[in-house]
């Protein structure tokens, strides 16, 4: 297996690209009694236009369908639900949809090699059935009904709503109740077998594993499948510009809840964006972090509950800035960062501060690979953005200097690329 | 380790985290005349201390030290009120400097030296905490799922200890200012039970015990309940109902329930059968067989032997959804539990126990919560009872479940 290596961190991962195209990456972790397995498809919330390859046909599918897919998988022909047969043994089993990728997981302290069984069994196992899907309408109703009712899902969502025009980002992951309920079981059967192609999936595992006989276990069960050919998806076409500055929203909450967004271009050098991400967190700690004069001056005039959350998100589509957070007063705080940010272009980066901020941000990464958990999620989160190297992240830090921060700092903390999205209380 | 009665200090040896962790407890009981005291005392000891007057300057040193993290927090075990402080900083061998003292300093800096002006607390702190505070409280009720179950155990204990809520209440702030709170805060440090823990690799405690701050700490007697006060309950059940705009409904159960001295890890095991994981009773049978619910559950609070069950339903399958869930518990009661529950039970919980040592501040916490309880099984032996259990057993437990209140949030 490939080995790559961090001598800061003291950890090592070995990756191998099986025949059957899917990789596999192994992080051994001594002395924890967790496993944590992921195994993910690139295929996501923003995947609903693509060319079935062996039809050519170009298929347009209802919103929700990657995130129904991930409910259906568990369901296995015999009627038993493979969730429940993991959690039988103990084992905290979950799966997520993203925009880019849908996960399978669990995490264990016991069983891992049946647990195996069950996860590889389950997810090459595909089975849709009329009733089934119908129970399952049901079911994620009940969830979308949830989430319609938490405010800060709902001003993220809107967030995104401004900043995209086309881009199915915009599109809530689990689609609407309307349009899951145009799902059938053929289009569940065309995506799985269009997208949980091999060639498409990663398998990461991290833990106290021995790397070969891991391998080995993971070889034998997976299931010898044709290649389907080259996925070929389609996107809509992004304009650079921003789609509304702002959305308001109002539920029966006590504090409004907000999220400033800044859209940015996608950069498409896999080395180049590890660069630009960690000069992007550094500018937002900089500009909003806890020990920023922004955050001092919200601070006193009461103007924030607590730190504001920042994040920067990007894959082969998008590219975005979300900074989130709770006020009496969000077009205040939205002022006043972006005179913050006017403030620092004239003034120009301080290097005590950012040398401060490097050794925080240093810290913060390093202490992140005290979970099994982490360390795994980043692994794959970094391969669905065709990172090839996530230890790169801690090699780059040196590459950061004041002058390639002010560049970042100057081409993407633009006004006219910021939008604001609001939740606000019901009027009385 | 004593220090003095009632400080002590735990030093957790490891060599598989990146960082280290010292984490000091104060313990006292959960009382409603101070609680929204307690609950203002960490968010004003954050603002600043004598040496570092802001909190910009404190977060400043912390990225100085490399990103250490400072975490505070109020919680609640049994009748008991807690405060906790944490430090977790990098461990001095992925850096060519150490800073394993000065961060023990800036977490003992933060709690025992406050900023003081002229005697007491600095006015403009307390001012705007009380505001943050109030904002806090007022925000548990915007996250639907945690107001409900607030609001079940607040009216299953009425006027009981254990009803406090840990982050105190609005109409307490009016009264609260910088001379009070400063008062209660010295009450605090010169009362309540200290507990500090270390977790990492070589973790000199010496930093600790010479630190100027715990030289100066002198002994206190118990101020905490060591074991949980017993409950008298009338056969009333209570049936509550409280209005929000919302779209899904929050059904909340308060369930009593009678700890057997005999049957160790009783009452877990029973509650796991009923609500913990999706083998459970509540799970299989509110969410999956009738699609009444996307969360169904049940929580376990060893101290008051007490079950909470949660379910978000629809507002108009109230009825059904509270006969379903009385069902099962009549299921329990009646015995009826397959062996495929009790084992998956047994297995979510065992698993859980086997990770603990895992996370630095899971393990700590477990530790604390095992001193403050005087108990002192390993997490070894606790597996080891929890598979001892038999159905027999938990149908004998059962026959104690009483339902206290049934709590709705609804449209």
């Amino acid at each position: 297996m490939k080995k790559i290596e961090s001598r800061v961190l003291g950890e090592i991962a070995y990756k191998e690209i099986l025949d059957n195209g899917m990789e596999v990456i192994i992080i051994p972790k001594k002395d924890f009694s967790k496993k944590y397995i992921i195994w993910a498809t690139n295929f996501g919330s923003i995947d609903n236009e693509f060319i079935v390859p062996k039809t050519e046909e170009k298929v347009k599918i209802p919103d929700g369908v990657a995130h129904f897919l991930e409910h259906k998988m568990f369901e296995m022909p015999n009627g038993k639900d493979a969730l429940y047969s993991l959690m039988e043994l103990g084992v905290d089993a979950n799966a997520y949809t993203t925009s880019d990728h849908t996960a399978y997981l669990f995490e264990c302290t016991k069983h891992f090699d049946e647990a195996l069984n069950i996860l590889m069994d389950y997810v090459q196992t595909p089975y849709y059935t009329d009733e089934t899907v119908l129970k399952e309408q049901g079911i994620i109703g009940q969830e979308i009904k949830m989430y319609d009712d938490d405010p800060f899902w709902k001003c993220y969502l809107n967030s995104l709503k401004c900043l995209y025009v086309k881009n199915p980002i915009r599109i809530d992951t689990a689609g609407t109740v309307d349009s899951i309920s145009k799902i059938t079981p053929k289009i569940l059967y065309d995506c799985y077998n269009t997208f949980y192609n091999p060639s498409n999936m990663v398998f990461v595992a991290c833990g106290d594993f021995d790397k070969d006989e891991l391998l080995e276990k993971i070889k034998s069960k997976l299931l010898s499948k044709e290649d389907e050919g080259k996925i070929r998806r389609i996107y809509p076409e992004e304009p650079d510009e921003i789609y509304k500055k702002e959305e308001i929203a109002n539920m029966d909450i006590s504090i409004p809840f907000f999220t400033i967004g800044i859209k940015d271009k996608v950069e498409e050098d896999k080395k180049e964006i590890i660069k630009r991400h960690l000069a992007i967190e550094i500018l937002l700690n900089y500009i909003t972090g806890e020990s920023s004069r922004l955050y001092s001056e919200l601070y006193k005039k009461s103007l924030i509950l607590g730190p504001l959350s920042s994040e920067y998100e990007f894959s082969k589509t998008y590219a975005y800035i979300l900074i989130m957070g709770r006020s009496k007063k969000p077009k205040e705080v939205e002022r006043l960062f972006l005179e913050e940010i006017k403030k620092i272009k004239e003034e120009g980066i301080d290097e005590k501060d950012f040398s401060r901020i490097k050794n925080k941000l240093y810290g913060e990464y390093i202490s992140s690979y005290n979970s099994v958990s982490h360390i795994a999620r980043n692994f794959i989160s970094d391969w669905m953005k065709g990172i090839e190297n996530t230890y790169d992240y801690l090699e780059y830090f040196d590459k950061i200097d004041k002058k390639y921060l002010e560049k970042i700092l100057n081409e993407v903390f633009k006004e006219e690329k910021e939008i604001i999205s609001i939740v606000n209380k019901i009027k009385e | 380790m004593v220090i003095k009665e009632n400080i002590n200090l735990s030093k957790i040896n490891n060599n598989k985290f990146k960082t280290n962790l010292i984490s000091i407890y104060f313990t006292k009981k959960l009382e409603r005349e101070n609680a929204t005291k307690i609950a203002l005392l960490p968010l004003v000891l954050k603002r600043g201390t004598n040496n570092l007057n802001s909190q910009e300057e404190i977060n400043k040193r912390l990225e100085e030290l490399y990103g250490a993290n400072f975490d505070y927090g109020v919680e609640t075990n049994g009748d008991n009120h807690i405060l906790k402080f944490n430090i977790e900083i990098l461990n001095n061998k992925y850096l060519k400097e150490d800073i394993l003292k000065d961060g023990i300093d800036l977490l003992f800096d933060i709690v025992f030296n406050p900023y003081i002006i002229e005697g007491k607390f600095s006015k403009e702190y307390v001012l705007q905490e009380k505001e943050n505070l109030k904002d806090i409280i007022n925000a548990r009720s915007d996250d639907k799922r945690a107001y409900s179950s607030f609001r079940c155990v607040e009216e299953t204990f009425k006027k009981r200890p254990y009803s406090v809520s840990r982050i105190g209440y609005v109409e307490d702030l009016n009264e609260i200012n910088e001379n009070n709170l400063y008062d209660f805060y010295k009450w605090v440090i010169e009362n309540a039970r200290i507990d500090i823990y270390t977790s990492g690799e070589n973790v000199n405690e010496e930093y600790i015990i010479n630190n100027n701050h715990i030289k100066l700490l002198e002994e206190r007697k118990d101020n905490f309940y060591k074991e949980a006060l017993v409950e008298e309950f009338d056969d009333k059940v209570n049936i509550v109902e409280d209005h929000m705009e919302v779209k899904q409904g929050n059904l909340a159960m308060g369930v009593l329930a009678k700890e057997d001295k005999n049957i160790k890890e009783g009452l877990e095991v029973l509650n796991a059968v009923l609500g913990v994981g999706s083998n459970s009773k509540l799970f299989q049978n509110v969410r999956e067989k009738e699609s009444l619910a996307y969360t169904a559950g049940s929580m376990f609070q060893k101290q008051k032997s007490f079950i909470l069950i949660k379910a978000g339903i629809e507002i108009a399958n109230y009825d059904r959804a509270v006969k379903i869930i009385k069902k099962q518990l009549e299921l329990l009661k009646e015995g009826e539990i397959t062996e495929e529950e009790i084992s998956a039970a047994k297995e979510i919980l065992t698993s859980s126990l086997l990770g603990i040592k895992d996370e630095q501040e899971v393990e700590l916490f477990y530790k604390f919560r095992n001193d403050i309880n005087g108990n002192n099984e390993t997490i070894e032996k606790r597996i080891e009872n929890i598979n001892n259990i038999r159905k027999e057993d938990l149908e004998k437990l059962a026959q104690s479940l009483r339902i206290k209140t049934i709590y709705f949030l609804r449209d």
